[in-house]
């Protein structure tokens, strides 16, 4: 019973917000905004079910004193971001500064992360993966030529993205080949775009001829 | 000549309308039809599957599901699949998501169905570990130890209550990234990238991925360079999934659909392309 | 971070610094939900037409977070897989989110058509590559790029031979020659098997498209972007950049 009243609301949702072909109306709006209700109410019931409590159960439960009090530590520390909440501003409105510390704290380790990660994880394993040996035993003719348009290709896109002055001579046929392969790349990623656009349609379509109208199964 | 220009001229300025109309009806018709058509299984596909085939029963695979509902006609037939073969194949699973709390729902919905269909029984067969954000310090914070991160599962027991756990974390009874023979990551924004640059950089994990076909060209570049095993892109990944799998799934069925649009698009952009040769040919 | 990646004895202060971090974050959720229900709250003080948008908010908020917390009491876990609370994710969350993103498709097939103009070769080049790649990722796709290609060709070979007629001399010869090489290419495909041929080729050529050229773009636009955020970073952590702060 529960299932069929889902469906039939979920049915009416998907077509309310197809509306929107049609231009803004209210009916799209005001689904709109219970999506934006709803969204928000997840988002606290997850901080609170999923990272808050466990931490927290943790805190209470656990019998090494260090990891208690490390725990607690976080916790104020996350208690401190919440002075960034507008409702501060009627309880204790001058102390958003407050937050400025575990904020700084996590865009700290988050950075740290990012550097350390893109050169030991992407900079270098993908350069070496670039410069491959031309002539293994038994490349074929393809996968010699593939591994020189590579290496041709990393450079140049690199170049083309990096300098922007005037060229001349050898620098623009480098630019160029950048350009080409760039444009290729653009063109893959358009092409891949559609098809999850195309895909993301046929899973709402596909919901209301089969679980709705029960065209097909 | 100047009739046909004049046609073609008008073709341009179709109403968006009518074009909204033929794409509706070009993604529903083969739908309604059911038709399913064969089509050759990309390389990367295939690697991936074969990584997971190559799995033993006992083994372990962590799977991220970084993905919303706005991404799962992509992402959750992979998941389906993947779990499938998995626990056909008798291989432990574990489920996490480091991304948002949709992933999470996703992840339960699509593995409390798979689970039911191959009778596998939570806590001893598979675990859900839930959703804790942070995205990279989630990563490594796992690294030591799974309990640092996930002190409980989903169900809010803690991690080493369960028998699949004393099962997998080995002699020292400690879960980490050691324990782990495969990460599946099924992924819808750039965040997965750090999966395979800290977790297969740093700890060395085997990987394959499944991605929103947005997303799937930057993943080339990992494919190629052979930091992951596999990739799955967007639903036609899925679909070949299937096929490898040998089961009609969502994805299969969806990729008919997938073509009588894909041909409406390049036919539009000829049209309009035609029609804007034809309007500077007259003037 | 980078210290303790360098020195394993760091390991500890690592687990327990993106512990902190995560515990931070999990509060961080919560940051923002309360100026958007006060903004609306303040909407419906004020009144008019609009406001029932704003009822419509306020009320699926709390219905959400009141059922999500029953649940949580009910189930032990509002996430649960028993718990009737991913009613509310499956028929009311999900359609909505998907659908706005499948709106997108409707917008890209009418954009494509309206503003997707090969007027330069770079533009020409993308619309070439973007034909392959969505043509060699379906079934039959292969088949149709051939037909496209003969239209594609055809038409190009027509418009050389009917711009020939405008010039004279040179002009008008290499008009008529690359015309009818244009429309010569396509003889070879008069033989079903050579065509066949070609249309079973499509899809591996795909494969090859993202394999080799699309790889190669993607990395040297990454490595691009990522040395240009390695800066970035540099210039958080000493402290220039600090727009994070406000």
């Amino acid at each position: 019973m529960m299932e069929i009243l889902g469906i039939w609301i979920a049915a009416f949702l998907t077509l309310a917000i197809l509306s929107f072909l049609f231009g803004d109306n209210p009916v799209y709006k005001f689904v709109e905004h219970i999506f934006v209700g709803s969204s928000a109410a997840f988002g606290v019931l997850v901080a609170f079910n999923q990272a808050v409590w466990p931490f927290l159960q943790e805190g209470l439960t656990t019998t090494d004193t260090f990891l208690k009090v490390t725990t607690y530590i976080a916790m104020f520390m996350g208690v401190l971001t919440l002075f960034r909440l507008e409702i501060m501003n009627f309880i204790a409105p001058n102390l958003t500064w407050i937050s400025r510390f575990p904020i700084a704290f996590v865009t700290g380790v988050g950075t740290g992360i990012a550097i350390v990660t893109s050169i030991h994880g992407f900079i270098f394993p993908q350069t070496v993966a670039t410069f491959l040996p031309l002539f293994e035993n038994r490349a074929s003719a393809v996968e010699i030529a593939s591994n020189i348009i590579l290496v041709i290709g990393v450079l140049s896109s690199l170049y083309y993205f990096y300098f922007s002055m005037e060229q001349k001579g050898v620098l623009k046929g480098i630019t160029r080949t950048g350009m080409v392969i760039i444009m290729i790349t653009f063109g893959a990623a358009f092409g891949y775009t559609v098809m999850a656009r195309v895909s993301l349609l046929i899973g709402r379509i596909y919901f209301l001829i089969s679980d709705w109208l029960h065209l097909v199964r | 000549m100047n009739a046909a220009v004049r046609i073609l001229e008008q073709l341009g300025k179709l109403d968006r309308r009518l074009i909204y109309a033929l794409v509706f009806l070009a993604t529903a018709i083969p739908l309604i039809l059911n038709i399913k058509l064969p089509m050759p299984v990309s390389p990367e596909v295939k690697s991936a599957f074969e990584a997971v085939d190559r799995l033993k029963p006992g083994d372990v695979i962590l799977i991220s599901t970084d993905y919303g509902p706005s991404s799962a006609p992509e992402t959750q037939p992979m998941l389906e699949a993947i779990l499938s073969h998995a626990f056909k194949k008798n291989v432990k699973v574990l489920l996490m998501t480091h991304w948002r709390f949709e992933g999470l729902i996703m992840g339960i919905e699509g593995i409390d169905k798979v689970a039911k269909k191959y009778h596998k029984e939570y806590g001893k067969d598979y675990l859900v570990l839930g959703y804790r954000p942070g995205g990279t310090a989630v990563m490594i914070g796992m690294a030591e130890d799974f309990r640092n991160i996930f002190s409980t599962d989903n169900a809010g027991k803690p991690l080493d209550s369960y028998p699949i756990y004393k099962e997998i974390a080995g002699d020292d009874g400690v879960l980490n990234y050691k324990d782990i023979d495969l990460l599946v990551g099924l992924e819808a924004g750039s965040i997965g990238n750090f999966w395979i640059m800290i977790v297969n950089a740093r700890y060395k994990v085997p990987m394959i991925m499944g991605t929103t076909a947005v997303i799937t060209p930057e993943f080339f570049a990992f494919y190629q360079s052979g930091q992951i095993e596999g990739l799955l892109g967007g639903l036609k990944g899925a679909a070949d999934y299937e096929t490898l799998l040998g089961v009609v799934g969502f994805a299969s069925k969806g990729m008919v659909s997938q073509f009588s649009v894909h041909v409406l698009i390049i036919l539009l952009i000829l049209l309009g392309n035609l029609s804007d040769i034809a309007r500077r040919f007259r003037g | 971070m980078i210290l303790m990646f360098f020195m394993p004895q760091f390991a500890n202060a690592e687990s327990l610094a993106t512990r902190w971090t995560t515990i931070v974050w999990g509060f961080a959720l919560l940051l923002g939900i309360d100026s958007l229900i006060l903004g609306h709250l303040r909407k419906i003080r004020k009144g008019g037409a609009q406001s029932i948008h704003s009822w419509g908010l306020i009320i699926a908020f709390f219905a959400t977070l009141l059922w999500g917390f029953f649940a949580w009491w009910k189930y032990g876990n509002p996430f649960a897989p028993q718990s009737s609370f991913l009613w509310m994710f499956r028929y009311v969350y999900l359609p909505l989110d998907a659908t706005m993103f499948a709106l997108l498709a409707f917008f890209i097939a009418s954009a494509a058509y309206r503003a997707f103009r090969a007027r330069s070769m770079e533009s020409t080049l993308l619309l070439i590559a973007a034909t392959i790649v969505m043509m060699g990722r379906v079934p039959l796709g292969g088949a149709v790029f051939v037909a496209f290609f003969v239209a594609f060709m055809l038409m190009i070979g027509t418009y050389m031979l009917y711009e020939s007629t405008r010039y004279t001399g040179f002009d008008r010869f290499i008009r008529i020659i690359i015309g009818l090489l244009f429309i010569g290419v396509l003889i070879p495909l008069m033989n079903p098997s050579y065509a066949k041929s070609f249309a079973n080729f499509i899809p591996g050529f795909a494969d090859w498209v993202m394999q080799v050229p699309n790889t190669a773009g993607q990395r040297g636009i990454a490595l691009g972007l990522l040395l240009g955020g390695i800066a970035f970073s540099l210039r958080v952590l000493f402290g220039i950049e600090r727009g994070y702060l406000r």
